[in-house]
């Protein structure tokens, strides 16, 4: 990728399942790492203007990929803003398609991806490259979780597990109390909700916490929040990354 | 243990399992908590039985908790309980419903003194000797 903050932004996601990242800025940039061997490639990630620059050195980076003959050739994704412009590029890369997905990269994305293009079953039987199952387990380690069960004693063996597995649990046991704690901005990663509860019901708290979300960044794109929305990426504004909702 | 059998399934185990060295009592404390909770919430079933009209809305509501607490401390006897009880005000059978009703405050019962006699003998038998993986 050409743009720091894109870079850097997929780099932080895609090392939260646990895999290491290089980044260059061109294609033959690529290339040299990949043939030097120095160290396996298994993934290349390219972003759709690196990609549709120079449509030579794209498709002679696809020959030479294949050409690879020691090991499995790396597994080669487009970074697209949208889906029609990848499915025209599609046509144009020989036969040999890389896997799309859409910026901005999100851990979730990437997993269900890597899945696809890993040959990973929907049950998890997995084939010729095993996904970590180690760094998936790991997923919740250091990240800021919050909980929200009317039950005691469902809220209690929720938060015991997620505690196992090194998480930083916050308990809630309503959903006002839940879009209080969502207001952005806040520090959560994710949250665990019961879609049946007395009050008001899941769907309905998800749709306010996605429109809290969404004022909130709009409010960073005019330019009200910038001070609220730094973290600790110092070099620009981010939006704010959307909570990932458990139901 | 020989006396819990079938009474507890694989969430039980489940709970054990993360009773470590930071939390060494973990499992006595949800089992407190469930007990302390489900009371209340069978008192308040037995309310709505007795008292007049059946409110089934909120019969529904104390059920679906009790159910669910049950579920997660792995009472398998007593969940079972619930789901038989359900059918039956689901139909609007209330001869049944209170039939199956005393069967699962008989369970919670019996649950409960078994439980109390488990974290005893553990006690007395020493930290980290809560055996796993024999309830079944």
């Amino acid at each position: 990728s050409q743009r720091p903050s894109l870079a850097k932004m997929s780099r932080y996601h895609i090392q939260r399942l646990g895999i290491s990242v290089e980044v260059v800025s061109d294609l033959n940039q690529g290339w040299s790492k990949i043939s030097s061997g120095n160290k396996v490639v298994d993934m290349v990630l390219v972003e759709q203007e690196v990609w549709d620059r120079d449509t030579h050195i794209s498709a002679s980076f696809i020959i030479n990929l294949k050409k690879i003959d020691h090991g499995i050739p790396p597994k080669l994704f487009l970074l697209a803003n949208s889906i029609s412009s990848s499915r025209t590029n599609a046509a144009t890369s020989g036969g040999f398609s890389p896997y799309t997905t859409m910026k901005p990269l999100r851990a979730s994305m990437l997993a269900a991806s890597l899945q696809r293009a890993m040959g990973v079953g929907s049950k998890g039987n997995l084939r010729n490259r095993e996904l970590p199952s180690l760094s998936l387990r790991s997923l919740p380690r250091g990240r800021k979780i919050l909980i929200i069960d009317d039950n005691n004693v469902n809220l209690k063996v929720a938060a015991g597990a997620l505690k196992k597995y090194g998480a930083d649990v916050v308990c809630a046991e309503s959903r006002i109390k839940a879009i209080e704690f969502l207001k952005p901005p806040h520090r959560f990663d994710a949250c665990f909700m019961d879609i049946q509860m007395p009050e008001m019901d899941g769907f309905e708290a998800t749709r306010k916490i996605r429109d809290m979300e969404h004022c909130f960044n709009n409010r960073i794109r005019r330019g009200e929040a910038s001070v609220e929305a730094y973290d600790n990426i110092s070099n620009g504004m981010f939006p704010f990354w959307p909570v990932t909702v458990f139901g | 243990m020989q006396m819990l059998q079938g009474y507890l399934d694989e969430q039980f185990i489940q709970l054990e399992e993360l009773q470590d060295d930071e939390n060494p009592n973990f499992v006595e404390e949800i089992v407190t908590l469930f007990f302390n909770d489900s009371a209340r919430l069978l008192q308040n079933i037995e309310q709505t039985l007795v008292s007049g009209p059946i409110d089934f809305a909120k019969l529904d509501n104390y059920m679906h908790q009790f159910k669910g607490s049950s579920s997660s401390i792995g009472a398998k006897r007593v969940k079972n309980g619930c789901t038989r009880f359900k059918d039956y005000y689901m139909a609007g059978n209330a001869e049944g419903c209170i039939r199956t009703f005393l069967q699962v405050k008989r369970e919670h019962a019996i649950l409960r003194t078994k439980l109390e006699a488990y974290f005893q003998l553990a006690r007395q038998a020493g930290p980290s000797v809560i055996p796993r993986g024999q309830v079944r």
